[in-house]
């Protein structure tokens, strides 16, 4: 199926929007001004429900996982769910429970899915953590890698079928791995892989329950456990890994690392890294191709928050928030820290804005994990989605026989303009009280704004679709791009629209907690219906722009060759 | 530190008391506690709930109070507010409210925290600790004038509270006043110097300010994040309410990272009387009151270290930076070269380094 033939017509809208309305009449949705989202995981036929494998024991594995990642395996222009199980802990022997993919057969606004995990040669031998996709062989279909407690699997997309692949690199039998990240790191055109590990953790039945200071028996903190190093696998062509950690340098430190984004970030046009550690200083790993990585984080300002702290990083997210056509990094933590915003003020230097930009306050009480910026209601600002879930039992559960008893609910903030955030708790997005983890973005039914997908720790799959519209009830306008080059998605692309105010947008999967989103970008154009120009500097640094774009519509743009 | 309590006519208290205590007050829950702390805990909790209603309600306050430092104590932080909460049902106590207040801080919810901290402003005007913990709260909140204002209240009471110079620092680069934020910095600097917190914003100003060289020699000079120190007599009390061993050196670390000097050595002291040969306990003391420049109370752990462990590297280590503060650099060098036979890590290497400089000027 091609873009063209699921552009959002003018009638469509008008059929999509008087459907809302009556869907909007006939079931409770959740509306506050011109932003709302309707929770349809079940209706849509995605009944996933995550095990975390615990039974009482209080093992601080089973609260870690697990993500989910939206990709167009079968490539008919509509994103498909792949959700990562954890499953039981102790005796993982029989039958388990499978990572599940969920292949998108919706018509119209309507989602629906069909469970295809058997069909698509999904299996289930570890236990799940995080996911990553990318193109790793260039052959146009997104592959995928999940990141799991155990060895990690390479999953290689034959069209409607994954094939896994024996790796001996990326597939350490004992490591504990959550997020990761495919970039194309040494720019040979083929996608690099880097995997964030968390730490070492002794043998369930080795394991001593932690107990509080109150005296109960609790989840062991990370620290009493040995941090394990990082990884990073060159793809030397065709998905084949190499694992260069050591000579990279990346492995001079180890931390528990939780969360990864790669992009330029510190503007000398090569991709970077930065890794989110719990309870340590983060990384930013600057690459200069040919040498080792060096750590630049704490001279950069964003290895701890701008009081100087160390704090319990989880998710990370990346985008140009402020529209001052730079990468902009976003950190969720553990209650009573708050979530850090780092403004880049200049190559080399980031500024920690938690508190001028609002969102340190509401953050102080929550736990957060997964995160994404995007564009809710497509004004042309990012606004901003948290995860949140305790690692800490709450007493008020407990005594309500809750498990897990670590339950909250998650946040959403509108980008106010004014280099503020608002929170929102009127929409969908903020009522459910659970243990979230991992949440993905994308459009799933193609209408041009972001859904999103969060997982829950021993809890369902929840998707998000939304059904923003502006302040008079319409859809704003909006212009989709899938850029490719090789043949595959361009991770790394940087684009952005001409006019007065340049949001940098890159192509990515990454970031958030474990999850992988759509590396489709679109671009909120509020009540502009002016066909806009976009620009488009490709990963080899080539820059080429496109007019006559038309809007509310998807386009796919190829680098044009030399 | 006085404590006032706010007069509150007692006919109506009683009449509030006999609406609320049996009846309203907030439920503790304790489940999962083990001993002692349970038997303690559900003591405690049976005592206030069953007050003598004819009791001054002050003293069924006190019943409630004494729970919340003794749960408090324990990082019960939701079941300190509820006896905190039903303490104040009672009467309207500053030193509930205060403690209140810190719990809702570590529950992370600033606004509830926020509005007992003014409460207690209100009728402790003299405290500059309590002007301090208000503007910290007020300038996590976003309330970025209200912070500058109780900050400085707290720097007129004591001139000498190096983290209100510091949090008032972050308010003056807030409003991107680099310069004053700078002298504000100084200040703290000068009174605590070890802070590693007060590095940090130095680096960070610097760099605001345009002198890049010297950001970067703050950030390297950065070798912790701690909290300038500070002392509050009201959370040591509520210290010596636990009774877990273990709860000392994590308190003494949170408390140390804090800033709240006072808290960590006596909870450092009572882990070690608790454990007298528990070897990384006598260590860490030692490390604390080094950090502390507290040289002959150092001297003396160590005493108490070698009689357990005579061949622990640090216990040699640490002997020699107590020597050299007391200017015995021969005592130094032979303590030090004992630390390298046993373990020469790069830490004991570099002070070995430094030691052999020293000697070339004897």
């Amino acid at each position: 199926m091609t873009y063209n033939r699921i552009r959002a017509t003018p009638t469509a809208r008008m059929h999509g929007l008087r459907m809302l309305l009556f869907v909007c009449s006939i079931s409770p949705i959740f509306v506050s001004g011109e932003i709302a989202f309707r929770e349809v995981a079940s209706d849509a036929g995605v009944d996933f429900v995550h095990q975390s494998g615990a039974i009482g024991k209080r093992w601080t594995l089973e609260i870690t996982g697990a993500g989910v990642g939206l990709l167009d395996y079968d490539g008919d222009g509509k994103l498909d769910i792949w959700v990562v199980q954890g499953g039981p802990l102790e005796d993982r022997a029989g039958d388990l429970p499978s990572d599940r993919l969920y292949r998108n057969i919706s018509e119209g606004s309507k989602l629906m899915f069909e469970d295809v995990t058997g069909s698509a040669g999904l299996g289930a031998e570890t236990y799940g953590m995080g996911i990553v996709t990318g193109d790793v062989d260039n052959d146009g279909d997104t592959d995928v890698i999940t990141l799991n407690f155990g060895r990690n699997q390479l999953f290689l997309n034959w069209g409607t079928r994954f094939e896994k692949r024996v790796d001996e690199a990326l597939m350490k039998p004992n490591e504990w791995s959550i997020s990761g990240s495919l970039a194309d790191l040494n720019g040979d055109g083929w996608l690099d892989l880097y995997i964030a590990n968390y730490m070492e953790f002794p043998p369930l039945d080795e394991y001593k329950v932690c107990r509080r200071l109150s005296t109960r028996k609790g989840y062991c903190a990370p620290s009493n456990f040995d941090p394990t190093p990082d990884q990073l696998l060159l793809n030397e062509g065709n998905g084949v890994f190499r694992d260069v950690s050591k000579q990279s340098g990346i492995t001079s430190a180890a931390e528990r690392g939780m969360g990864v984004v790669v992009d330029d970030l510190n503007g000398d046009g090569t991709p970077d890294l930065y890794v989110a550690n719990d309870m340590a200083m983060n990384f930013l790993w600057l690459n200069r191709i040919g040498e080792p990585f060096v750590n630049d984080a704490l001279l950069s300002g964003v290895a701890v928050n701008g009081h100087g702290m160390r704090e319990a990083s989880m998710g990370v997210a990346v985008a140009d928030w402020d529209q001052d056509f730079d990468p902009d990094l976003f950190l969720t933590h553990d209650i009573k820290e708050s979530n850090t915003l780092y403004s880049y003020e200049h190559a080399g230097w980031f500024s920690d804005q938690s508190i001028q930009s609002g969102l340190a306050p509401p953050s102080l009480s929550k736990t957060g994990f997964g995160t994404v910026f995007f564009d809710a209601e497509n004004d042309g600002d990012l606004d901003l989605f948290i995860a949140n879930g305790s690692v800490s039992m709450i007493d008020a559960q407990l005594a309500k026989r809750l498990e897990p008893p670590l339950r909250q609910t998650n946040q959403l903030f509108i980008n106010e303009g004014s280099g503020k955030f608002e929170e929102n708790t009127a929409t969908t997005l903020s009522r459910f009280e659970e243990v979230s983890r991992g949440v993905a973005m994308g459009d799933l039914d193609n209408d041009g704004d972001v859904d999103l997908v969060i997982s829950n720790n021993d809890g369902p799959i929840r998707i998000q679709q939304n059904l923003s519209t502006n302040a008079i009830g319409e859809t704003n306008h909006w212009l989709g791009v899938r850029l490719l080059v090789l043949g595959r998605d361009a991770v790394g692309a940087v684009a952005w629209l001409e006019g007065d105010i340049k949001e940098r947008k890159v192509v990515r999967t990454d970031g958030s907690y474990a999850s992988a989103h759509d590396p489709r970008l679109i671009f909120g154009l509020g009540s502009d219906a002016t066909t806009p120009v976009l620009h488009v500097k490709w990963p080899n640094g080539v820059s080429e722009s496109f007019s006559d774009l038309a809007i509310n519509q998807y386009h796919v743009l190829t680098q044009s060759l030399p | 530190m006085t404590y006032a309590q706010v007069s509150v006519t007692r006919s109506i208290v009683i009449c509030v008391m006999v609406l609320t205590t049996s009846h309203s007050a907030n439920e503790i829950f304790l489940e999962g506690i083990e001993e002692p702390l349970a038997t303690m805990a559900s003591a405690a909790y049976e005592s206030a709930l069953n007050s003598d209603l004819s009791l001054d309600p002050e003293h069924v306050a006190e019943r409630w109070g004494e729970l919340g430092m003794l749960l408090q104590a324990h990082n019960l932080h939701e079941q300190a507010v509820a006896a905190y909460s039903n303490a104040l049902i009672e009467i309207s106590d500053p030193r509930w409210l205060y403690l209140r207040s810190v719990a809702f801080g570590e529950l992370g919810l600033l606004q509830e925290s926020i509005e007992d901290l003014t409460q207690v402003t209100r009728v402790m005007q003299d405290v500059a600790i309590i002007w301090y913990r208000l503007g910290q709260a007020l300038l996590n909140s976003g309330h970025v004038s209200s912070a500058k204002q109780a900050l400085t209240n707290a720097l007129a009471l004591d001139e000498d509270l190096a983290i209100a110079h510091m949090t008032l620092a972050d308010v003056q680069m807030l409003d991107a006043d680099f310069k004053e934020a700078k002298t504000s910095l100084e200040r703290a600097y000068k009174l605590q110097p070890h802070a590693g917190q007060i590095v940090y914003r130095m680096a960070l100003v610097e760099r605001e300010l345009g002198n890049l060289p010297s950001s970067q020699e703050w950030l390297l000079r950065r070798v912790n994040q701690f909290a300038p120190v500070i002392e509050d007599p009201m959370l040591t009390l509520v210290a010596q309410y636990s009774t877990n061993p273990t709860f000392f050196i994590s308190a003494a670390r949170r408390a140390w990272e804090r800033g709240d000097r006072n808290v960590a050595l006596e909870a450092y002291r009572r882990a070690v009387a608790l454990e007298p040969k528990n070897v990384d306990n006598l260590i860490g003391y030692t490390q604390l009151l080094t950090a502390l420049d507290r040289y002959d109370e150092a001297a003396e752990i160590l005493n108490a270290l070698e009689r357990v462990s005579p061949d622990e590297g640090m216990l040699w280590y640490l002997r020699a930076i107590v020597f050299l503060e007391k200017d015995l650099v021969l005592a130094a060098q032979d303590a030090i070269k004992k630390a390298v036979a046993i373990e020469p890590t790069a830490q004991v290497l570099a002070l070995e380094r430094e030691i052999s400089e020293l000697r070339k000027y004897d």
